[in-house]
């Protein structure tokens, strides 16, 4: 499992590999998370249940990030541990949340430019653009 | 046709999104030159291309694009139903997501097709422009008083809110009527309306198709800047062009002026999130076939179509509302400072434009008067004289085009002409255009360095972070003189005035 940042003039663009379809998705996650430095406190962290459905998997990794962008912007929650599940194009767990205490840039939205998980011998892998 | 792709628990489904692959190799011979500012991609580059692709560029500024992805993302483009005449991209363009950055693309109305992401995410981002009376040598003295008050007042940087907290039915409000709600709550001047696009509060919004979660995105971030490149500038009008519209304007030689940089913020982009997710399954309804799925599109005339205008449009008077309330805010921090020393402190508005936004406009397209959809994502409207959507102060000089440069380079005010209107559906650039990525700018370029440099060249800076300043370093921009050397060399506008800034307000 890891990500990396690809070079891109504007936005954000994350390579994301993983061996399973789940930990895909987390690595997803922690990378937009690492890539704008979000540090939540710590000390008073609670578990926020959350489900997601969706027609494809790309739609479902869109709506996943976009849903933890949305508690980052209306509630000023960020995460932390994921525990999630993915079946028949259902994601359900449980993620830590907590105040955010520090995070370095916005992110605009998750989009959906050139999204395709890739899938082989070595695992699955995806890139995706974040807007800035 | 459905496709399983069976791995392990799960299923894969692909029923009926039909991906066409595109095999780039591109190199300058790909290009048709029409003349020094001007490229031509054929329909023949690409069987599925619709139209041409145009570029307005120099060589040096072509070949500068050729390392990034932004000429195929124009080709992508091009590949959209409906879309008429050309796909133009502008000499600021750079990669983006769908299309490229600095894209205007036409789609017939209204049997074309309308793409949330050939707009953006962030609605409406725009800039206005207010004009002085105050000397810049007079203002010396003050101007670092001023600029501790401007960031006071007007909120910028990740995570920021704004001091109006609307109730649901103010927000529906502001989302109807943009700039004219603010009016209404002593915020503007009529004169503000007039010189906005749309006169600051465009028809056919509804914000019945803005969802919940846009609009709590929405209600506290009015009136607030964010951050990346959105900015508050004083500038100084360095050297003026055009005396006839620099005085029309109201800008001066030697005077201070005000750019204001921003958008919709979490609203518009809660809404075009939610329609690109929607057009996901609109493009399998209607048969769209298209290379990439931020393309996804749906026909105008359709209640997808119909639906996402309405609320793309209750975005944009967001943003205008956005502009004006921090207008307000920047005048309350101009008379604070100056009343006090018998000081003319007033701020007038030269114009107010978008450049992320999707409008329904007539233009001859070869040769037939046509009404068109024209998308222009980091692109200005630039109308030339004797358009009907003028103020009519500016009839006989044409649309003011604001043209922010990097942080702390110049910015431009231009007017667009007649031959914009032949040849770039009325439209121009909208920036300088990034040239490196912000991980790149921040490995080369240190963010306190760059703060010392700024201050030491007579540039206050007030930025959030030394880290978010080295992001917008000029080196990550292209040169804006020679973007704005390009679309006046094209013909698509005119320079009227060169501004240089003293204060910078960032998020």
């Amino acid at each position: 499992m890891g990500f990396h940042e690809i070079s891109h003039p504007a936005d954000l663009e994350l390579e994301i590999w993983a061996d399973d379809l789940v930990t895909l998705f987390k690595a997803a996650a922690y990378g937009m998370a690492s890539s704008i430095a979000l540090e939540i406190d710590q000390s008073k962290k609670e578990i926020k249940e959350i489900e997601i459905k969706a027609l494809d998997l790309e739609s479902l990794l869109v709506r996943f990030l976009t849903e933890l962008l949305f508690w980052i912007d209306i509630e000023n929650q960020g995460f932390d541990k994921l525990d999630i599940l993915i079946s028949d194009l259902c994601l359900r767990g449980t993620v830590e949340t907590g105040l955010i205490v520090r995070m370095k840039a916005e992110i605009k939205a998750v989009t959906w430019h050139n999204l395709k998980i890739q899938v082989d011998e070595k695992g699955y892998r995806v890139r995706i653009v974040f807007d800035l | 046709m459905k496709k399983v792709i069976g791995c392990g628990l799960f299923l894969i489904y692909r029923n009926g999104f039909k991906r066409k692959e595109v095999n780039y190799s591109m190199a300058m011979k790909d290009f048709i030159q029409i003349n020094e500012y001007e490229w031509e991609i054929p329909r023949s580059y690409h069987p599925d291309m619709q139209v041409p692709v145009r570029i307005f560029a120099t060589r040096k500024l072509l070949e500068e694009v050729m390392n990034d992805r932004s000429i195929e993302q124009a080709v992508n483009s091009a590949m959209l139903p409906g879309l008429v005449g050309n796909v133009l991209v502008m000499p600021d363009m750079h990669q983006g997501y769908g299309f490229p950055i600095g894209g205007v693309a036409a789609t017939r109305y209204p049997e074309g097709v309308i793409s949330p992401g050939g707009i953006g995410y962030d609605i409406n981002c725009g800039v206005r422009l207010l004009a002085s009376r105050i000397d810049y040598d007079h203002s010396l003295t003050f101007l670092d008083q001023l600029a501790e008050r401007l960031y006071q007042l007007c909120p910028s940087g990740v995570g920021e809110k704004g001091t109006i907290h609307l109730s649901e039915k103010e927000l529906d409000q502001v989302l109807s009527r943009g700039s004219r709600w603010v009016m209404n709550q002593g915020m503007a001047c009529e004169q503000d309306l007039l010189r906005t696009e749309e006169n600051g509060s465009i028809e056919g919004a509804d914000p019945n198709k803005v969802s919940k979660r846009a609009k709590d995105r929405g209600r506290q971030q009015l009136g607030t800047l964010g951050a990346g490149n959105h900015f508050l500038e004083v500038d100084v009008v360095e050297q003026v062009f055009y005396p006839k519209a620099a005085q029309l304007m109201g800008l001066e030689e030697g005077n201070l002026a005000v750019q204001i940089h921003c958008g919709s913020r979490g609203l518009g982009h809660q809404v075009c999130t939610d329609y690109v997710d929607e057009f996901q399954v609109a493009v399998k309804k209607y048969n769209i076939r298209l290379p990439d799925r931020e393309l996804v599109c749906a026909p105008l005339s359709s209640p997808e179509g119909k639906s996402y205008l309405a609320a793309m449009r209750s975005a944009a008077n967001y943003a205008f509302a956005n502009r004006q309330v921090l207008a307000h805010y920047t005048r309350k921090a101009f008379e604070e400072v100056f009343f006090k020393e018998g000081v003319d402190y007033r701020l007038d508005q030269v114009y107010d434009i978008a450049h992320n936004i999707g409008k329904i406009e007539t233009h001859v397209i070869n040769g037939e008067k046509m009404t068109v959809c024209v998308h222009r994502k980091g692109a200005t409207r630039a109308f030339g004289p004797g358009n009907q959507a003028l103020p009519q102060e500016y009839l006989d000089i044409g649309q003011p085009v604001l043209v922010p440069g990097s942080m702390g380079t110049a910015s431009w005010v231009l007017v667009g002409t007649e031959e914009s209107m032949e040849r770039s559906l009325g439209s121009s650039c909208h920036g300088a255009g990034r040239v490196m990525s912000r991980h790149q700018a921040k490995k080369v370029v240190r963010g306190e360095k760059l703060r010392n440099e700024l201050q030491n060249s007579g540039i206050r800076i007030k930025a959030g972070s030394n880290s978010g300043l080295a992001e917008e370093a000029p080196h990550a921009y292209k040169d804006v003189d020679m973007v704005v050397e390009t679309v006046a060399g094209a013909g698509l506008t005119r320079k009227v005035a060169r501004l240089r800034p003293v204060i910078v307000i960032k998020g």
